[in-house]
């Protein structure tokens, strides 16, 4: 593309800024660089050209950290949060229920109906998880929440509950791995927990 | 003692200037409306970080405007600084004025 018939901004700095801008604020941020971007190269391409791919490098560390706080970090951490409680809650359940007792345990076992009891508790657990997963993330994360986010925040973290739950399920034979499992997530879900925690008192201090 | 922090220098330019421009306060007016009073530099990243924040704190609201071909077809976001910016901005630039009072410069 020749200098005399060029209007647009260099593309690659307009992709970089369009993949590290917030959603909800990408027409605005790239709508007022261009704006900016045609009054600058009635003057000077050239010092066109410089003057946005300053501004792109200079705010990419700002927009990414914007990005990870407004968009990504819920999400993450909703499904982080969720499949955890799922496991626990699974955990839960099968120690204090279903292996209190080994007479339970072998009325279960002995259950004609295993597969159709077995498959109704995962699915069951999966969909409890999901559920509470989305209420702590909705609670933890208020301030953001959106339609655009409430799909990822559901069925996200309920496909992946129903994941790792299976995948869980597989490990319940062998004791060691499993109990070295369960301290691992307890501990990951309380530091995830007070993190959700502080977020909440950050947000409410700031209303 | 109040428990809301004060505003940070940044802050309460982005604040002033969104008071002054009224009507007209877009990401683009907002930054060369600091750029000219204050001479600094803005990035536009910084600048919307800044208002991000600022919303989040409901000191400003935002709506979509309009979209011009010179922005390529791209809508503007008005800014609008709400009564309790107002009130944080003046609580910030009457602490300050406390602090510098009686300060030989």
């Amino acid at each position: 593309m020749s200098r005399s018939d060029r209007h647009a901004p260099p593309p690659l700095a307009m992709r970089l800024l369009e993949w590290v801008t917030p959603q909800p604020l990408r027409a605005a941020i790239l709508g007022d660089l261009a704006e900016e971007f045609a009054s600058r190269q009635q003057q000077s391409f050239h010092a066109a050209d410089r003057w946005y791919w300053r501004q792109a490098l200079r705010s990419l560390t700002a927009l990414t950290l914007l990005r990870i706080r407004t968009q990504s970090m819920p999400v993450v951490l909703s499904v982080i949060v969720t499949t955890l409680l799922g496991v626990l809650v699974a955990t839960a359940w099968d120690v204090l229920v279903a292996r209190q007792s080994a007479a339970a345990l072998a009325a279960i076992d002995s259950a004609p109906n295993l597969v159709v009891i077995r498959t109704l508790y995962f699915v069951l657990m999966a969909t409890g998880a999901g559920l509470i997963g989305a209420l702590t993330a909705r609670w933890v994360f208020r301030r953001h929440w959106s339609f655009h986010r409430n799909g990822l925040v559901f069925l996200g973290p309920l496909m992946l509950a129903l994941v790792v739950l299976a995948w869980v399920a597989t490990l319940t034979h062998q004791l060691i791995g499993y109990a070295i499992l369960k301290t691992t997530l307890v501990l990951l879900a309380m530091v995830i927990c007070a993190y959700g925690v502080t977020q909440r008192r950050r947000f409410r201090s700031r209303a | 003692m109040s428990k809301t922090r004060n505003l940070g220098e940044f802050e309460l330019l982005v604040l002033a200037a969104t008071i002054r421009l009224g009507d007209n306060a877009y990401g683009a007016t907002i930054r060369a409306e600091i750029e000219s009073r204050a001479d600094r530099a803005v990035t536009v990243g910084a600048l919307y970080a800044t208002l991000a924040r600022l919303e989040d704190k409901q000191y400003v609201s935002s709506r979509t405007g309009e979209a011009t071909p010179q922005r390529g077809g791209r809508a503007k976001r008005y800014f609008e600084v709400t009564a309790l910016g107002r009130t944080q901005l003046d609580k910030s630039v009457t602490a300050m004025n406390r602090m510098l009072d009686g300060v030989a410069l």
